[in-house]
């Protein structure tokens, strides 16, 4: 099951997203891994903030350097990032592309951690599919105080509307994270029939988000 | 509760101490298996991108949450956390309402 999970979100990253192509998501996920050994991102997670570290991400042949270096923040030291900074990266490329670039982090992200904890090999990279982005910004999207617009009803918990304005992406994470922890219904018992109870998931989840320094 | 040493220790090395891994990954498949060894994977994976979700769109605590995690959250330092600075940790909260949307709707 998780094998296939994480070959169907390959396959998403790999395809045209809302406003990036899938050369330009499958680049996002090449620079995602190159996060976790490259000497500038290094330097900034270990100084005692990003900010006092000169020094920015080149351009790629698919990323503009402010994207690249966006990719770098996101992927190697996002506890720490601040809204003044996403202020200065969404006036560059508008919050829509911000948006699918954290979509596309977050799903590169989970399929290589999958790999990295079960003590396997790192997927090869897919190639990226041929097409256009939708280039559709969705309705009912607006200003609820976060960093990017979401969507404005209230019925649905802040985690689950934050990538509300990158559909497509959405959609692809939604069916990683419900096939990786949530299970659909089964998210609201408290007693899971799975190889790990629920507490025992849940002390996962929170250690892995306490060392990941997120708040939320 | 059950082998929660063993799932801690497996965290701390995949996420901070890899040249831990392959002891702390047996152990934890000497008292899980492989299926459980499988579902920490899948939810360290999970929440590796979730915690890149919220810290880079910024969002706040949800009313519910922000009610319940008060006193923890003040015991835990988990207010000092860059990320703390999203939510309005001093305004009033709705209770009752905003906590059964909080939980029903963290992943539907």
């Amino acid at each position: 099951m998780h094998s296939s999970i994480c070959q169907a979100s390959a396959q998403a990253i790999a395809a045209p997203g809302d406003w990036l192509d899938g050369q330009q998501r499958i680049d996002i996920w090449r620079q995602v891994r190159d996060s976790s050994t490259n000497p500038l991102d290094t330097e900034r997670r270990l100084a005692l903030s990003p900010a006092a570290i000169e020094g920015t991400h080149p351009a790629t042949e698919h990323l503009s350097s402010v994207m690249n270096d966006s990719v770098h923040r996101i992927a190697s030291d996002p506890g720490r990032l601040t809204r003044a900074w996403a202020d200065s990266v969404i006036a560059e490329i508008g919050e829509e592309i911000y948006t699918e670039i954290v979509g596309v982090i977050a799903l590169a992200t989970s399929i290589d951690w999958f790999h990295r904890s079960m003590g396997l090999d790192l997927v090869e990279l897919p190639d990226p599919a041929s097409g256009s982005p939708a280039l559709r910004r969705p309705d009912g999207v607006g200003d609820i105080g976060a960093w990017v617009s979401q969507s404005v009803e209230k019925a649905r918990a802040n985690v689950s509307r934050a990538l509300s304005l990158v559909p497509i992406t959405n959609d692809s994470w939604r069916v990683l994270v419900d096939g990786f922890y949530s299970r659909g219904d089964e998210f609201f018992d408290l007693s899971w029939d799975r190889p790990l109870s629920r507490p025992q998931v849940e002390l996962v989840a929170a250690r892995t988000t306490v060392l990941n320094e997120c708040f939320y | 509760m059950d082998s929660g040493k063993a799932l801690l220790s497996f965290v701390d090395a995949v996420v901070r101490k890899p040249d831990t891994y392959t002891e702390r990954r047996q152990k934890l498949v000497d008292e899980v298996g492989l299926a459980g060894l499988t579902e920490a994977a899948a939810t360290i994976a999970a929440f590796s991108g979730l915690v890149r979700i919220a810290d880079a769109t910024g969002i706040a605590l949800d009313d519910g949450t922000l009610e319940f995690s008060d006193e923890m959250r003040a015991k835990s330092g988990l207010n000092d956390f860059v990320g703390a600075t999203n939510s309005d940790l001093d305004r009033a909260y709705e209770s009752g309402g905003a906590t059964e949307i909080s939980v029903k709707g963290l992943f539907t």
